[in-house]
């Protein structure tokens, strides 16, 4: 069985390796962008099966990243998405619903339902 | 109407003529009462009928003389043909009639034309009372009053026209049509064609209806107001003074403004303070992400760790520990300053040791980050809060990092010059936008250019104060998309 991809997207350096050292851990391959633009460009040159992204990062936010992901390309308009958060409120994931993402994680993260949460969303895919 | 008073002055017990006066005018409105001896109250009698009998004035020739002056006085002579009618009349008496006369007709008509006469007179009296009353009435209201004929003519001015303008004092007010009134009252006031205020009034007076409101050049202000009046028989206008009501609401629209200005800086405020500690949540929340993420790693995979591993891991940790404690200790100097419980406590210190001591953590936390300092011209010690210094260089070593463009790069000069030392910090990060730079230093302020870039707000007004604090000065310049330069001066002791 060939390894998943996953995209992950994060500003934060130390977060970043730790994410990706976790996820490789886990079996999947694990390809890094440290911004939103980088990481719009990375979809198309590896073509991930999931997308952990950062919530809040300079440049291009998680959201804007999503919303353009869903509404640009048609591609990847299903394309399994799960939002990390440092957000303190709550209210936020309402407002990110209607983009549809897997999943709304808060930070710290715990690894195991990180763990099944990428698993949950690769297998709705 | 009162009964008219017929009074009968006659020294006799049994009054003949008062029995024939009666045979008269009994049934009439009229009261009739008769009096023989002269007593205070017949001295008061006014504006009544006196018939006064010859026996009467031989004996009172004195007070009758005064009574003539103010009634209609008849003399009854009784004595006969010789009486003088011309001394008599020339006394003051209106009618001369011989006692033998009271019973023919002749004497009847000439009473009843007499009573008629005082009955209408006593009419127009009240009329005229009753008029000195609605202009006394009138003069003293707070407002003033002016009717017009459906001709637009004044029919009544009240008596404040006359106080407020001299010509309505000399020429004929009654009569004026309301054009030569305004004629009249424009120039009195100097009020001239092309005054705004002079076109209101005119609108108001030429059209005499509605309301309107004219500002006088002496301050006060007067509201205008027509009304018809039943069956267009005419148009009352009043005039109010409504200057301490006008002041009144000027004052209150301030208080008001005020008020809602200060409700707004509140709402503003507390927005600001809500945003900050979301973003403070933020921000601890990254480290300690780190620390939770490195944490779990260890536990779960003890069995397989090597010593590098191990040492990568600690080292991680510690590095987002002293990145919490820097963003404790920022968050907390901010409001001990806001508090003024941070005191200034100088010490002798190696700067370019901290300098580089800063330098080479920023390093560690940013691997990219390039940094150039040129540090040979100051003294080994200087003497200056190490602290506060601390706070200083990494916050705007961080900001650099955080704002940075692409690859972060920042150049730190540092002089001494007239016991000043000059530190410069220059950066290439995104800069500050022109029209925001003066608000930079604003406690919880953050550019409109830093959205998505996590950050409380208080760095840079940190610094700010920090600088301050110890007599020192900051200036910065900045192009938004190049980078920014901070210019930094403190104050040496030379000692």
């Amino acid at each position: 069985m060939t390894k998943k991809t996953i995209l992950l997207i994060e500003d934060e350096a130390d977060l970043c390796e730790l994410l990706q050292d976790e996820l490789s851990q886990a079996g999947y391959r694990v390809c890094i962008a440290r911004n939103g633009e980088q990481g719009l460009e990375q979809i198309h040159n590896i073509d991930p099966d999931l997308i952990l992204c950062d919530r809040a990062m300079p440049k291009m936010s998680g959201y804007d990243l999503l919303e353009r992901i869903r509404g640009v390309y048609p591609q990847y308009s299903d394309i399994p998405f799960i939002f990390l958060t440092a957000l303190a409120d709550a209210r936020d994931g309402d407002a990110v619903k209607h983009l549809k993402p897997s999943a709304y994680l808060g930070k710290p993260v715990d690894f195991d339902l990180l763990r099944e949460e990428v698993k949950q969303a690769l297998k709705n895919a | 109407m009162d009964k008219l008073d017929i009074v009968v002055l006659d020294t006799d017990e049994k009054s003949e003529l008062a029995q024939k006066l009666w045979l008269f005018v009994g049934g009439q409105n009229v009261e009739l009462r008769h009096r023989k001896e002269a007593k205070s109250e017949t001295v008061d009698i006014r504006n009544k009928i006196v018939c006064i009998n010859e026996n009467f004035y031989n004996k009172n020739k004195e007070l009758c003389n005064k009574i003539n002056v103010s009634n209609i006085s008849f003399y009854v002579s009784q004595s006969g043909e010789d009486f003088d009618r011309i001394g008599l009349l020339s006394e003051g008496f209106d009618y001369v009639v011989h006692g033998k006369d009271i019973e023919n007709e002749h004497f009847n008509k000439l009473l009843n034309l007499v009573i008629s006469e005082q009955k209408s007179l006593q009419k127009q009296q009240d009329k005229r009372e009753e008029r000195r009353y609605f202009r006394d009435a009138l003069s003293v209201s707070p407002d003033a009053l002016i009717i017009f004929d459906e001709n637009k003519k004044i029919i009544y001015a009240s008596e404040h026209y006359s106080r407020v303008y001299k010509s309505f004092n000399d020429a004929l007010v009654e009569g004026l049509h309301v054009e030569e009134a305004f004629a009249l009252m424009s120039q009195e006031q100097d009020v001239m064609p092309g005054d705004p205020q002079y076109q209101i009034a005119r609108d108001f007076w030429y059209n005499l209806d509605g309301t309107s409101e004219i500002a006088l050049k002496n301050g006060q202000t007067l509201r205008l107001t027509a009304r018809q009046l039943p069956d267009s028989r005419g148009t009352a206008v009043t005039t109010t003074n409504i200057t301490e009501y006008k002041e009144q609401q000027a004052v209150s629209e301030e208080q008001s403004k005020k008020l809602e200005k200060l409700l707004s800086a509140e709402q503003e405020a507390s927005a600001i303070q809500k945003q900050f500690i979301s973003m403070v949540s933020h921000e601890f929340k990254t480290p300690l992400t780190i620390i939770d993420g490195n944490a779990q790693i260890l536990s779960r995979r003890s069995d397989e760790l090597t010593g590098d591993i191990v040492e990568k891991r600690s080292k991680t940790i510690r590095s987002a520990v002293s990145r919490l404690i820097n963003l404790m200790d920022g968050v907390l100097s901010s409001s001990m300053i806001e508090t003024g419980n941070l005191k200034y406590e100088p010490e002798e210190f190696d700067l370019k040791a901290l300098i580089n001591e800063l330098c080479s953590e920023q390093m560690d936390l940013a691997p990219t980050l390039q940094i150039h300092t040129d540090l040979n011209n100051i003294p080994d010690e200087v003497s200056l809060d190490k602290k506060m210094m601390t706070l200083i260089i990494s916050n705007l070593l961080s900001n650099a990092v955080k704002f940075a463009h692409e690859e972060p790069s920042v150049e730190i000069n540092a002089e001494i010059k007239n016991s000043l030392l000059l530190l410069q910090f220059n950066d290439n990060g995104i800069g500050i936008p022109d029209d925001e730079q003066d608000k930079i230093y604003d406690r919880f302020y953050r550019a409109s250019n830093t959205a998505g870039i996590t950050g409380t707000g208080i760095g840079l007004n940190l610094v700010h104060q920090l600088v301050q604090i110890q007599g020192g000065s900051i200036k910065l310049v900045s192009v938004e998309g190049e980078g920014t330069t901070f210019y930094l001066t403190f104050p040496l002791n030379d000692e």
